[in-house]
């Protein structure tokens, strides 16, 4: 190793080897290069020297004690302490009890967003309604044969009375009832003496006979009065008179409206809640 | 406790876990501050605001070796104090290091006045010569040879390569080599003639 010639790579070999911080072959590259040339040994065991002369500086005692006061750190502290604090109270961060059943549909019922939660509500409500005023129409139409029905279930009467109010039952059913009134009359005038032979009390049991037979289908107990050989007719009349042809002719329209209403509505809640699942999720994710 | 948990005690807000750490390395970094702005009152305010730098910092620390993570700061504080000394050239003699303070702590009963005397000249030499040097070499030399820092370390305090930080030692230690040899009659008898 020339002396002349201590590059930069030459230099990291000389300061390890002062330190005693070489390989062997390393150590053997610089004692030769020393043995070689005076200024190369000049130089590694003045470096020597002057390391030991630095390592025998004394180290310096504390002056005092740089301990940090709360003063000097106040703000990064405040600011740890009460993200530490959140961090604590995190929902992740602490055990809770498991749910019960009732708990989890409680929270799955008030999960999702509550703008679109509160709109399926609205719906469910109008719903409701809905079917509160399909409920309460059908209640009006069929309020004259449920009449009959309670009729039908008394004790037997004359048959004056039971044509008296089988023609009250006509007038208040409306135009279909007429003709079966009508057709009533015909039949009787048809067989007068069938009509004749028959006994008075028979014929008021056979007409309550006839209005059980016929209750499933709401039958006005006018048609009871009809005779075995009239069956075709009466049966029509029964077709006739199923609830929803009974309506009135006015509230047809609002019927329709009501069953529009009730499918939009259900299809409404559903939409509204699914849509309010959906997007409480995409929030949370 | 375990220099890890304190750290993480230290982020929650726990001023006594992290100056658990301060009382651990206050003498290694005030030594350090000490030997690179070679005055007392300004190692102690350079090694006070690393330890709060240090502090607020915490968050970026991603683990590793701690104590070149925090000497780090106390090297870089120290370069921006000494800057900050050169832009204040016109310091009067009040500012001048108060030298009692440091004979007292360093005095040797047992040796005479003479002996004392020129113990004293010789570290103020070497402290002279390290103060010469420019501050990659100064903060080498004292890192390694007057605090005994591995190479490695040194390469992590400074972000150096290792190769550099071996570099930069032989020159800095050539050129205190030179500084004292200028001054040999300063010098122990046995480094007298060898220095020359």
């Amino acid at each position: 190793m020339d002396p002349q010639s201590l590059n930069s790579v030459d230099e990291d070999l000389v300061a390890a080897y002062v330190d005693g911080d070489v390989s062997t072959e390393e150590r053997q590259r610089v004692e030769a290069a020393m043995a070689a040339s005076e200024q190369v040994a000049w130089e590694v065991n003045t470096l020597r020297q002057t390391v030991e002369l630095l390592q025998d500086l004394p180290s310096v005692p504390l002056p005092r004690s740089f301990a940090l006061t709360e003063d000097q750190v106040a703000d990064v502290l405040q600011e740890r302490r009460a993200l530490a604090k959140v961090n604590v109270s995190l929902p992740g961060n602490v055990e809770t009890a498991p749910e019960s059943p009732w708990q989890r549909f409680l929270n799955f019922l008030n999960g999702g967003d509550l703008a679109l939660r509160n709109a399926a509500a609205l719906a469910a409500v109008l719903l409701l309604l809905v079917f509160a005023a399909e409920f309460q129409i059908q209640q009006s139409q069929l309020g004259p044969a449920a009449g009959g029905e309670q009729l039908s279930s008394a004790p037997a009467e004359p048959q004056s009375q039971v044509t008296a109010i089988g023609g009250s039952v006509a007038e208040q059913t409306g135009s279909s009832s007429d003709e079966q009134g009508t057709s009533e009359q015909v039949a009787a005038a048809e067989n007068p003496q069938e009509n004749a032979d028959d006994d008075p009390v028979i014929g008021v049991m056979s007409t309550s006979e006839e209005d059980q037979q016929t209750t499933d289908a709401e039958q006005a107990p006018a048609v009871a009065a009809l005779p075995e050989t009239g069956s075709a007719s009466a049966d029509s009349s029964q077709q006739q008179l199923s609830p929803t042809e009974t309506a009135d002719p006015a509230a047809q329209p609002f019927v329709s409206i009501l069953r529009y209403a009730r499918i939009l509505l259900v299809l409404a809640v559903i939409v509204l809640w699914l849509l309010s699942r959906t997007r409480s999720r995409s929030r949370r994710a | 406790m375990d220099q890890d948990k304190l750290i993480e005690r230290s982020l929650q807000g726990d001023l006594e876990a992290f100056n658990q750490l301060v009382i651990e390395y206050q003498g290694l970094g005030y030594g350090v501050a000490y030997r690179l702005l070679d005055d007392p009152d300004s190692a102690a305010d350079a090694l006070q605001d690393s330890f709060i730098k240090a502090y607020r910092a915490l968050d970026n620390y991603r683990g590793g070796n701690f104590k070149s993570w925090l000497m780090r700061i106390v090297v870089n504080t120290c370069y921006d104090h000494l800057r900050s000394r050169q832009r204040k050239r016109t310091e009067s003699l009040d500012d001048l290091p108060v030298e009692e303070e440091y004979v007292a702590q360093l005095t040797d009963r047992s040796e005479s006045p003479h002996e004392y005397a020129e113990r004293r000249e010789l570290q103020e030499l070497i402290a002279s010569a390290i103060t010469s040097l420019p501050e990659v070499l100064r903060t080498a030399i004292v890192l390694r040879d007057v605090e005994g820092y591995a190479y490695e370390e040194i390469a992590e305090i400074t972000s150096a390569a290792v190769g550099t930080v071996k570099s930069r030692i032989n020159r800095a230690r050539g050129r205190v080599r030179d500084y004292l040899s200028k001054n040999a009659e300063l010098l122990p008898s046995v480094y007298r003639h060898s220095l020359k």
